[in-house]
């Protein structure tokens, strides 16, 4: 249990997120509770990013600018990242928007609704890529 | 065997001269049968000469025997003796059974004894054997043995052997055949004699002598016996024996075991039928040493009464062949045949003894013509020829034995006594002879009656009618020589009373005949005499005399049924007034005459029944002979109707007999002076009753030929009734004919060939003012005083036969008549009558006219059309109305399909026709020649037949082509506009100018309006207050010729409630242009007031939904920030206590803000809700739980009433507990702040197709109810609420289908929510949850 523990740890989590604030708080959090955060706005070159490097798991806002949101990123991981599939978190302020709904079910992803708590997104992040340390 | 008496055989084989030795050996035999030697002979001279001529020790002869046994028979030789009687079996080993085996001659030299039993006992050493063949068969062999020689014989020797034997075979043949045929020739002989010295013998025993004697002899036996048996045992009848001493110790045998034995075989051969064969000894025949033990033949024969059998003992020297036996059988059969004829000859004999003497007395008897004397003789007669001391004949009257002809000792005398019942009697009855020697001596013996006669023996006979009933006895007593009756005396008496029989049967059948023949000739004469009578009270006298005359009766009376009662009666003789007039005493003295001297109707007996008739003919034919004038005696006639109708009311026998006052009341019967009635009815043609015939003073029971008279004299009756009904009314209808024919106006005149009038009636005569008599024989044109002008008919009607025309118009008269003819024969047959009918129709001829004139110009179209639909009669006004061209043509069309537009209509008028038999002012489409329509009015009605069949209609037609027009176009007018005011959604008024209303379309009493309220009400009363000024103003302006339009009004509706209406006023004109009433049309704007406003209402909502959606997407952002920034901090060690709390409030207050942003997005959110079948019962107490700690903390008391049986709805079952809790939130806010006792009332309940669940608190109730359900408006003090949450219940619940509403409470007290959705029926709710499972 610690050598995987010590290995994630070295990965970082790729944060998606456009809105300023609420990157700040989501890496923030994650940081304090031990995880290293790579943090980019827009869904295009996270995709990029994630066809290069290797992380832990991803956060992903649903809404992203640069023509990928977050379900594409999980269809993309799906396609190519096969190991980080049951790894992604989705935050969505969308909730109301019928379309949105229905794409997060069908994609099976973990979601939090904004406004989340700080404990709902460390359980979600603890749930899917384990706990830091 | 060694012995002297061995003979050397002879030397030598070649033997000198051997063939011409053996041909003489063979001849000396030949000779020797030529001779006519018996078998024996042959033989005994075979083996010695064979012998002799071999020169063998010894030659042996076989005879073959049953089962193919050699016996020794003969031998010459070496130990002949011993060989006599030596039995060789097929099977024994040896040379002669081998020779008979293989049917040649064989020989064996050196015999070994060990192999040959019967040659080592002969000691032979060399043997042959040759068989004997005849046919074929082998009857014997010779044996031929040499005692020294081993090797002595050979072939030569074996073939001279084989042609010896092949020829004594031949001649022993030949003389078994020659002693056969002798044999045979002798029973042929025998047979002969027996035939003969049976035929020709005419006595019993003789014939059965001759058979024994002769049988005995044929059969060569010592003893035959023959037996006989008629009725008892069999009987020794002859034996045939060979010694005199035999034979009568056979006979002695009598009554002892032999003949018991004899009797025994013959009983036995009898029972099997033919002939037996027994074999006896001597302990059974006990004969002793007299008969042989052996075979007996028993051969049984049988005559028509008599059965016998012949023994035949055995013989001494052997038994009996098949061939014996069955000329047994065949001689038996001969000896029944003689015995047969001699029994025949017997009784013949006898017979033709006692025929004569029968014939002696008959012949004698028969000179007496009277049957009382011949019975009388007969018994004189019988008793003499008989032998017995008294005679008599009984005849059975009244089922008793009555004794009517007696002799005794040679005394005839006539006798009438009754002959005891007794034993006697039943056995004559059961037609048996019954006799006895001692009638004394008989069980049940009447012996004082014996002993009053004196009657010892009785034989007594039963006499048979011809059927076979018995009809009296013959009888004989006591036997004049005392001995005892015999069955000859029974068989004579039979015979006699066989006689007596016939005689009683013939005089019976004569008497039977003469009295039919008299009954017919009487009923002939009777039917003879009627017949003529054609008038019912004569036929009604004279018929009761005669029927008294025949049916033997002293008075009577016929009384004849019509219209249902007894009318015409006719008594006979009339009762006289006083004292008894000859005809009624005669016949009642005779009663008592007749029972003296003949009780008896039935017997036979002529005399009687002649004297019978003559005497109730002379009594009959007294009162006509007196000629009494008959004095209608009306009283006595009424009183035998009336009891003849009670008679027939009770009795329906065609013939009744009895006492008069039993069957006619006593009373009558008195009357009448009748004892005795016998009453029958006299049968009508048709089997009802015509009559009833009553006789009385007959004065013997009604016999079966009485009645038979009776229905005859009955039947005759009623023919005859009939006749003279029917010649009644013959009569009638001829004067009632001749009346009519006086009666009928138009003309008859009956004139002959000879135009002779023959006829006339009454009218006719009236006519030329004569009377009718003084016509009759004038000529026909003289009748008619016309002058001659054609010489063709004289009779002017008659010229008119044949031709067209049957109307004769009078010249002279100026009279048109119609002459109908008809010829018939006159009653002589011959000679031809005419009849002429002539009815004056000058009248009609012009009443006809004047109606074709009426007809032909009239112009209104007339009509005759049929049923069917053709016209039949048109005249010209109807052909210019149809447009055709002439009648012709318009009678040739159909008029259902040419005339008529359309079948339904011609249908009604058919039915009009065929329920009323008529139409009137029927107005009808009919179609003109070139198509186009006319409008015609119809008026017809019906000819009928006199079965009530429609033949024609007839009517006339109006065409109203033009008035109906006009009428049709008014018509639709007038239907357009009342359509368009009964169906136009406006309220449409008249009033009148003073403002009044005058009319109101159908909406105003579908709006609540009563009639007779707002008829005749003023128009301004309807306007709301307020209103009443601008509709005033505008009915001014109407009145002033204007018009207004969209004038918005409020009016008062029938309920009360007010309702908004465009209203429109036109004025309205008559025909001079002045205004006369107003038109008022109202539009009713109410609901599409109240729709507007909704539809603004929903837009609103629609708008902030979206803008919700908006606002709270971008409040989330900054939200979570704010959010999880303060949790990040208030996790930080490392932040103060005091910050710590600021940070608190800021997450709450942030936290609130969540909730806000919630709270609209879910309040704007469009997605549609989750569909399922829910049960608001369960969401309500889900919901209610969640809220329980508070509403108990808070003493809020929750009370619920849930429909149990609520159906469930479909919708989303997170979404309706948001409803709910939003309204009980709503209502707890509401009793919480309100002093009182908080309480909150949910309810669930089935409304029609819907669910309906209310909150009903007692809080302080909505201000505003109008506005609750907006978003944003809230009562609540600021900081409570959010104003979202009955705006979002409300999008809920309309999502739902359904709707949701508040209103205060009518007390005054809180406010009640109300939230409806649709019902979810079990198959809706199947299928949307099916359509939620597909998305």
């Amino acid at each position: 249990m610690t050598t995987p523990a010590i290995q994630r740890a070295l990965l970082p989590v790729l944060l998606i997120e456009d809105e300023p604030s609420i990157m700040a708080l989501v890496s923030a959090t994650l940081e304090r509770n031990g995880y290293e955060v790579v943090c980019i706005e827009s869904g295009a070159e996270a995709l990029r990013l994630l066809e290069r490097g290797q992380f832990l798991g991803v956060v992903s806002d649903m809404r992203t600018p640069g023509g990928v949101d977050g379900a594409q990123v999980h269809s993309w991981i799906s396609a190519n990242r096969p190991d980080l599939v049951h790894k992604v978190v989705i935050i969505t302020g969308d909730y109301a928007n019928e379309e949105t709904v229905t794409t997060l079910r069908k994609i099976g992803a973990l979601y939090l609704e904004k406004p989340f708590r700080v404990q709902d997104l460390i359980s979600a992040v603890e749930k899917t890529m384990g706990k830091a340390r | 065997m060694a012995g002297g008496n061995m003979t050397p055989p002879p030397a030598g084989r070649a033997l000198p001269n051997s063939d011409e030795a053996f041909q003489k050996l063979l001849l000396r035999i030949a000779a020797k049968a030529a001779e006519r030697a018996d078998a024996a002979a042959l033989i005994q001279l075979f083996c010695h000469d064979s012998r002799e001529f071999f020169q063998v020790s010894g030659v042996y002869f076989w005879r073959r025997h049953a089962g193919d046994e050699l016996v020794g028979e003969q031998a010459e030789g070496k130990l002949a003796e011993r060989f006599i009687g030596l039995r060789l079996l097929p099977q024994n080993s040896a040379v002669t059974a081998e020779a008979v085996r293989v049917r040649r001659a064989i020989f064996a030299n050196g015999v070994h004894s060990k192999t040959f039993s019967a040659a080592r006992e002969f000691e032979a050493r060399s043997l042959m054997a040759v068989p004997l063949v005849v046919f074929d068969e082998v009857i014997g062999a010779a044996t031929f043995l040499h005692d020294s020689d081993e090797g002595f014989f050979n072939e030569d020797l074996a073939a001279k052997a084989t042609i010896l034997a092949g020829q004594l075979g031949s001649l022993l043949e030949a003389t078994r055949l020659g002693e056969a045929s002798r044999e045979e020739h002798r029973r042929a002989e025998i047979l002969a004699e027996v035939a003969h010295a049976l035929h020709g013998t005419p006595d019993v025993a003789a014939v059965i002598e001759a058979l024994a004697d002769r049988l005995r002899l044929l059969l060569r036996t010592r003893l035959v016996s023959v037996l006989l048996r008629r009725e008892g045992p069999f009987e020794l009848r002859a034996v045939s024996a060979e010694t005199p001493q035999l034979a009568n110790s056979f006979r002695a045998g009598h009554d002892r075991q032999t003949i018991r034995f004899a009797a025994d075989l013959a009983q036995r051969a009898v029972s099997a039928g033919e002939a037996i064969t027994i074999s006896i000894s001597s302990e059974l025949h006990s004969l002793g040493t007299l008969v042989s033990p052996g075979l007996l033949i028993a051969a049984p024969f049988r005559t028509s009464r008599t059965q016998g059998a012949i023994l035949v003992y055995p013989r001494h020297d052997g038994v009996f062949t098949a061939e014996e036996k069955s000329l047994v059988s065949a001689i038996a059969s001969f000896g029944a045949v003689a015995v047969a004829h001699a029994e025949l000859c017997a009784t013949a004999q006898g017979q033709a003894h006692e025929l004569h003497q029968l014939l002696e007395i008959s012949s004698e008897l028969s000179s007496s013509g009277d049957l009382e004397h011949f019975l009388q003789a007969f018994v004189l007669r019988a008793a003499d020829f008989l032998g017995y001391g008294r005679c008599f004949i009984a005849l059975l009257e009244d089922t008793q034995f009555r004794v009517r002809y007696a002799v005794d000792r040679g005394q005839s005398r006539r006798a009438d006594t009754l002959f005891p019942e007794g034993i006697a009697t039943r056995a004559l009855r059961a037609k048996e002879v019954f006799w006895s020697d001692d009638v004394r001596q008989l069980a049940g013996a009447n012996l004082e009656i014996l002993a009053q006669y004196q009657a010892r023996q009785l034989l007594s006979v039963p006499l048979l009618g011809s059927d076979g009933r018995v009809i009296g006895m013959f009888g004989v007593l006591d036997r004049l020589d005392n001995t005892g009756i015999s069955q000859q005396d029974i068989r004579r008496a039979r015979a006699l009373a066989a006689q007596v029989s016939v005689v009683l049967e013939v005089a019976h059948n004569l008497h039977q005949s003469e009295q039919h023949r008299r009954r017919a000739e009487a009923l002939t004469q009777l039917a003879r005499e009627i017949d003529g009578l054609l008038r019912l009270p004569d036929f009604a006298r004279r018929f009761v005399e005669r029927a008294i005359q025949l049916a033997g009766a002293s008075a009577g009376a016929v009384a004849l049924f019509q219209d249902g009662k007894f009318q015409t009666v006719a008594l006979h003789p009339l009762p006289a007034a006083t004292g008894l007039t000859p005809a009624s005493s005669e016949p009642r003295a005779l009663p008592d005459q007749q029972n003296q001297d003949r009780p008896n109707q039935d017997r036979p007996n002529q005399d009687h029944s002649i004297q019978d008739y003559s005497r109730a003919e002379r009594a009959a034919s007294i009162p006509a002979r007196t000629k009494l004038e008959p004095h209608e005696d009306h009283a006595l006639h009424q009183k035998f109707a009336h009891a003849l109708s009670e008679f027939v009311a009770k009795q329906t026998d065609a013939i009744v007999s009895g006492s008069a006052a039993e069957l006619l009341g006593s009373d009558l019967a008195s009357s009448l002076g009748w004892d005795d009635c016998v009453v029958a009815r006299l049968p009508g043609s048709n089997g009802e009753l015509a009559g009833l015939l009553c006789l009385a003073g007959r004065s013997r029971p009604l016999a079966a030929e009485d009645r038979d008279l009776l229905e005859a004299i009955a039947g005759h009756a009623a023919m005859a009734l009939e006749n003279a009904r029917l010649f009644t009314r013959i009569e009638q209808a001829n004067r009632h004919w001749l009346e009519i024919f006086d009666a009928i106006t138009d003309f008859i005149v009956v004139h002959d060939e000879t135009d002779k009038v023959l006829r006339v009636n009454r009218s006719l005569a009236n006519m030329i003012g004569v009377a009718p008599s003084e016509l009759i024989g004038v000529n026909m044109r003289a009748l008619l005083a016309l002058t001659s002008e054609s010489a063709l008919y004289s009779c002017p009607f008659c010229r008119s036969m044949g031709e067209d025309s049957d109307e004769f118009v009078h010249p002279a008269l100026d009279r048109t008549y119609l002459v109908s003819t008809s010829r018939v024969h006159g009653a002589s047959g011959e000679n031809l009558q005419t009849i002429h009918v002539l009815k004056d129709i000058t009248d009609r001829r012009e009443a006809e006219r004047r109606y074709r004139e009426l007809f032909d110009n009239i112009q209104e179209g007339l009509f005759f059309s049929t049923p069917e639909g053709r016209f039949i009669e048109v005249n010209d006004a109807l052909v210019a109305m149809l447009g055709y061209s002439s009648r012709e043509e318009l009678l040739q069309v159909d008029i259902a399909t040419q005339v008529y537009f359309s079948p339904e209509e011609r249908q009604r008028h058919a039915e009009a026709m065929e329920k009323d038999g008529h139409m009137r002012n029927y107005e009808a489409t009919l179609r003109r020649k070139n198509g186009s329509a006319i409008y015609v009015l119809i008026n017809a009605f019906g000819m009928y037949d006199n079965l009530g069949r429609l033949l024609q209609i007839r009517g006339l037609m109006l065409d109203v082509t033009g008035l109906h027009t006009y009428q049709s176009e008014l018509h639709r007018e007038r239907d357009f506009s009342g359509k368009i005011l009964s169906n136009t959604q406006s309220l449409i008024l008249v009033a009148d100018t003073a403002g009044l209303v005058s009319y109101a379309n159908r909406r105003w009493y579908e709006a609540g309006f009563e009639q007779r309220e707002l008829l005749g009400r003023p128009l301004l009363e309807l306007a709301a207050p307020g209103y009443v000024r601008p509709l005033a103003d505008a009915l001014q302006t109407i009145l002033r010729g204007g018009q207004v339009d969209n004038l918005e009004l409020q009016i008062m509706r029938g309920n009360g409630h007010l309702g908004q209406f465009s209203v429109n006023l036109s004025p309205m004109r008559d025909e001079q242009g002045n205004i006369n009433s107003i038109v008022v049309v109202m539009t009713d704007i109410t609901d599409s007031a109240e729709l507007r406003g909704k539809l603004v209402h929903a837009e609103k909502m629609a708008a902030v939904g979206q803008l919700v959606s908006g606002v709270a997407h971008e409040v989330n952002n900054p939200l979570t920030a704010i959010l999880g920034f303060a949790d990040l901090l208030l996790e930080n060690p490392e932040v103060p206590e005091s910050a710590r709390k600021d940070l608190r409030v800021i997450l709450q207050e942030a936290q609130r803000t969540k909730q806000i942003v919630q709270n609209l997005l879910s309040f704007a959110r469009q997605m549609p809700p989750q569909r399922n079948s829910v049960q608001l019962n369960v969401i309500l107490r889900r919901t209610i739980q969640l809220r329980s700690y508070d509403f108990n903390s808070h003493g809020v008391d929750i009370v619920e009433h849930l429909d149990e049986g609520l159906p469930e709805v479909i919708g989303d079952a997170h979404q309706l507990q948001q409803v709910f809790l939003n309204i009980l939130n709503n209502a707890y806010d509401a009793v919480h702040e309100v002093g009182r006792p908080a309480r909150i009332e949910i309810m669930t309940t089935k409304a029609g197709d819907s669910v309906e669940v209310s909150f009903c608190d007692n809080g302080y109730g909505i201000s505003h109810p109008d506005l609750i359900f907006d978003p944003f408006f809230t009562t609540k003090e600021v900081g409570k609420g959010t104003g979202l949450g009955l705006s979002i219940c409300y999008g809920i619940v309309k999502e739902h289908g359904g709707e949701i509403l508040c209103h205060n409470n009518v007390d005054g007290e809180g406010a009640t929510f109300i939230v409806r959705f649709p019902a979810a029926s079990h198959t809706a709710s199947l299928s949307v949850a099916a359509g939620v499972i597909q998305k």
